[in-house]
């Protein structure tokens, strides 16, 4: 048994229930958000070499939360294109992505589909620090509660893709 | 002992939260960055949400981590299973259900861990248990990640995480619709189907539904073991009748009464039922404005033949379970760096046990009027509880060195109806049964917790944490931690915690009106633990980390069987004495970039038990293998697996040995009991993952236990033979089609 029962007050648990209630919930961004919001610019500011097709896909790996925020920009134009999201796990078969996004969680699956499509025109991006030994072409890396991206320039060349000079202006690093 | 809170006003602090919370939180996910340009998003503050939200209620353990990837490759079939590759984790079965033990309580993952699933503290009313193998509440296939955190949560979560806690993370609702079906087959006639459903509902909602039903022949056999010991084989439950000499053998339904056998030792095989069924449904509902809502169902049944707690042989008993929880949560930010949240839940649970049971003291009587007949009667034990409860916590960032956490959580199970339907004419447990058959209880628990993190120049940090829970037939009990972490160089660091945590009992250790092998006893006090660990984690690269832990956890008035008999042959549910284990444990952990992975485990552990002897069903050695490969010209990863379990010592179940004494014994230490020692096992089991689609299918398969190795299930109290013998090699094929 544990130490003599103090009955504690109904009023008190209910009060500190009302006090929690009570707290103003204040507009703020969080970082898949903004990480997200980051993905749909990179969109914006690069070049396909195929251009106006029916649906922009901005492939996801694995459950990360960033996928959860993208949704948020189903719908808008891209160039022509209306984006979408989606899921993807072991394979990006069919799935005719044009960026693929994977999370420090999923980093090793995502070296390896990296790996597989570096050819490809699919833009890859990724937030883990070793984003470009991970075959990315864009690391989106949080420092000093700001976000920032850094760039692998021969990367997106080699798969085709042609970064806006907006874009590489203002990466914080653009490796040559 | 008053409650806190009357359930008209817990009700009405629901019907609060959900309102004034969730109102507001949904207005503050309406700030969009959709028309945001990238020069400001790159001027943006952010908070970053995993370091906010991370549970304070982890900074001082270690995290062992299964992935939705592993449980792919390795071919888990359980949450047990995928447990099972842990450090120091082992599995046990009694025919009734798998259970996973470690740190020296072969049942630690279920009457004394708490699981949570996506926050829902899924432990039910009438044990206080979770289920971890074929009747959890959560199916393998929806699971996206398990996280093992040994040591005691009491301080934020109380009086379930007495010694460790297990949380599950389900997959996430996507908003591109896609269904994805699997079925599988294995042997026992083991069948599975699985078909789980994403998508949209409406603009801001996401919903994933998920249902599965499964079924196995089981298999058809079960062997009582021949052990090492000074005595080569495994011993059973046997009586003997004082008058005659006579031996009883339960587990034999031939053998029953046999004045031939002279020692209550045995070995054999006997055939057996074991089969199994249920469904499973689990769904759960996510809005961008930061709400959930999930739930899930299963129910199941099961057939075990093995003598359990005094049952007949021949006659097969079943089981019946059903669960169910809806869980509602809140999350939002009141300010930058406070986030708040709120959950509240209901929960049911229900089982029905129908056995058959021998009566021996009819079967004596007969035996002395030279009958041999057998006297069976049929028990129904029955179980059903329902809970509501409320929590709600802030997590603060005070500044960059200081963070908080303050919460309560109240949890009413205002339902709990136990039964035990006894046939008057069964002279046996009439005269070990109180005259209440049915009892009806009620229990209310409150708690408040808070927790203080604080950093000195990034090096050291200091986390001290309290939860004071009230429970009303028990009155308040504190449960304290202190955590110390250092942070060395090279990505390594270091932390020691000491905490006091304590286990209420249950309401079947309270009041379930009978139980054939042990008798509740309302007078128990709580279970106390007083547990140390140190952690130390260093990360060699982003691939690469070396874990390794040492623990010395002391239980005092522990809570189980002692044999003073209120009847003939059952024993009262007491607290006795104190049970002490150390250990440690050392895990490498390595992923390579092109999907190997490899995790190499080993963890040695000292238990002793009130009598200072070694632990019954405590391996002191167990090491773990796993290795997966991608073979990238078959399209394939392949998996392999290699677990070794030391022995263990069994538990004595001859009462006509113990101590020297006969059929009535009153004390039945285990330190004066002849050792019984199973063999070690190791076992190794084989995957095979297509990771692309063929024939327009995925694909995967694997044999466990490929080289058919014994496995002896060191059994408790309950069962009637030390150990039982698990059936060895088998295989199950999974073929899988997803529609987007």
């Amino acid at each position: 048994m544990g130490i003599t029962p103090q009955p504690f007050k109904t009023r008190m648990l209910c009060l500190l229930g009302l006090l929690f209630s009570s707290l103003v919930l204040a507009d703020s961004i969080k970082e898949y958000d903004v990480k997200a919001a980051f993905v749909y610019n990179f969109a914006l500011y690069t070049d396909w070499p195929e251009q106006g097709v029916a649906s922009f896909n901005v492939c996801v790996l694995g459950s990360d939360p960033v996928g959860n925020s993208l949704e948020s920009f189903i719908g808008k134009d891209v160039k022509g294109s209306k984006l979408q999201t989606l899921h993807v796990s072991a394979s990006l078969a069919g799935k005719e992505c044009r960026i693929l996004y994977f999370g420090d969680q999923d980093r090793v699956a995502g070296s390896k589909l990296a790996q597989e499509i570096k050819s490809e025109p699919i833009l890859v991006v990724c937030d883990s620090e070793d984003w470009q030994k991970r075959g990315a072409m864009i690391g989106v890396l949080l420092k000093d509660k700001r976000m920032t991206f850094e760039v692998n320039l021969p990367a997106t060349s080699k798969a085709g893709l042609k970064l806006s000079a907006k874009l590489l202006r203002l990466a914080s690093l653009v490796l040559n | 002992m008053a409650c806190l809170i009357s359930r008209a006003n817990l009700l009405m602090l629901l019907a609060l939260q959900v309102i004034s919370v969730g109102l507001p939180s949904m207005s503050w996910a309406d700030g969009s960055l959709d028309g945001a340009s990238l020069e400001s998003l790159l001027t943006v503050e952010v908070k970053s949400a995993e370091n906010i939200s991370r549970e304070l209620s982890e900074a001082g353990s270690v995290v062992y981590v299964v992935t939705a990837e592993e449980i792919r490759l390795f071919g888990y079939r359980t949450l047990a299973e995928a447990l099972y590759s842990l450090p120091g984790l082992y599995r046990t079965y009694d025919q009734r259900d798998e259970y996973v033990g470690g740190r020296g309580e072969s049942g630690i993952l279920s009457g004394k861990t708490l699981l949570t699933i996506d926050g829902y503290a899924s432990n039910e009313g009438f044990t206080d248990s979770a289920w971890y193998g074929f009747h959890s509440i959560v199916d393998i296939n929806d699971v996206d990640r398990i996280e093992y955190i040994p040591g005691s949560g009491a301080a934020a979560y109380g009086n379930g995480a007495f010694y460790a806690t297990v949380k599950v993370y389900t997959k996430k609702a996507s908003k591109i619709a896609e269904t994805n079906a699997t079925l599988s087959q294995g042997t026992f006639s083991d069948r599975k189907i699985n078909i789980n459903s994403s998508g949209l509902i409406s603009d801001s909602i996401t919903g994933r539904v998920s249902m599965t039903a499964f079924s196995t022949a089981g298999q058809p056999s079960i062997t009582i073991p021949t052990l090492a010991n000074n005595q080569g084989a495994s011993r059973f439950f046997a009586f003997t009748n004082p008058l005659t000499g006579d031996r009883f053998f339960t587990p034999y339904n031939t053998a029953y009464l046999d004045s031939s056998l002279t020692s209550s030792v045995g070995s054999g095989t006997i055939t057996h039922a074991d089969d199994y069924d249920g469904h499973r449904v689990l769904f759960r509902l996510n809005s961008t404005n930061s709400w959930s809502f999930d739930g899930g169902y299963y129910d199941y049944s099961k057939t075990y033949g093995m003598a359990v707690s005094n049952q007949y042989f021949g006659e097969p008993a079943k089981q019946k379970f059903s669960q169910g929880f809806l869980n509602l949560q809140f999350e939002g930010w009141s300010s930058e760096l406070t986030k708040l949240s709120t959950r509240v839940y209901y929960g049911s649970y229900e089982k029905e046990e129908d056995a058959v049971y021998l009566d021996y003291i009819k079967v004596a009587i007969n035996n002395l009027s030279g009958k041999d007949d057998v006297v069976k009667f049929l028990t129904v034990q029955v179980a059903r509880g329902q809970w509501l409860g409320i929590e709600q916590k802030v997590t603060s960032e005070i500044s960059s060195t200081h963070r908080i956490m303050l919460g309560f959580e109240a949890r009413d199970d205002f339902r709990t109806h136990m039964a035990y339907n006894l046939p008057s004419s069964a002279i046996t447990f009439q005269l070990a049964s109180s005259t209440n058959q049915v009892a009806d209880i009620t229990r209310m628990r409150e708690s408040l917790y808070f927790q203080d993190e604080t950093t000195w120049s990034e090096q050291y940090k200091l986390t001290l944490g309290l939860r004071v829970e009230n429970q009303n037939n028990f009155g308040a009990d504190i449960n304290p931690r202190m955590v110390l972490e250092w942070s060395l160089a090279d990505n390594s660091s270091l932390k020691y915690s000491l905490s006091q945590t304590h286990r209420n009992p249950s309401n079947y250790e309270l009041h379930f009106p009978i139980s054939i092998i042990s008798v509740s006893n309302p007078n128990l006090s709580s279970q106390r633990g007083f547990l140390q660990d140190l952690v130390f984690k260093t990360e060699f690269s982003r691939q690469s980390q070396l874990t390794a832990t040492a623990y010395h956890y002391r239980s005092d008035n522990m809570i189980g069987g002692a044999y003073a008999s209120p009847g003939l042959f059952t024993s009262n549910l007491t607290n006795y004495g104190a049970a002490v284990t150390s250990g440690f444990e050392i895990e490498y952990l390595r992923h390579w970039d092109d999907g190997t992975h490899l995790r190499l485990n080993y963890a040695y552990q000292d238990s002793l038990d009130s009598d200072s002897a070694w632990t019954a069903n405590s391996p002191r050695h167990l090491a773990k293998f796993q290795f997966a490969k991608p073979i990238k010209s078959l399209s394939s990863t392949l998996g392999v697996e290699t677990r070794f379990v030391g022995g263990m010592r069994t538990l004595e179940k001859d009462f006509f040995t113990c101590s020297g004494q006969a059929l009535l014994v009153t004390s039945c230490s285990s330190a004066n009991l002849p050792s019984y020692v199973t063999g070690g096992y190791t076992v190794s089991n084989v995957s095979w993952v297509m990771d692309k689609p063929f024939l327009g299918l995925t694909w995967r398969a694997s044999v466990k236990n490929v080289f058919d190795r014994r496995i002896n299930w060191v059994q408790d109290d309950a069962v009637f033979a030390s150990a039982l013998t698990d059936y060895g090699r088998t295989f199950f094929l999974e073929a899988g089609m997803s529609f987007k």
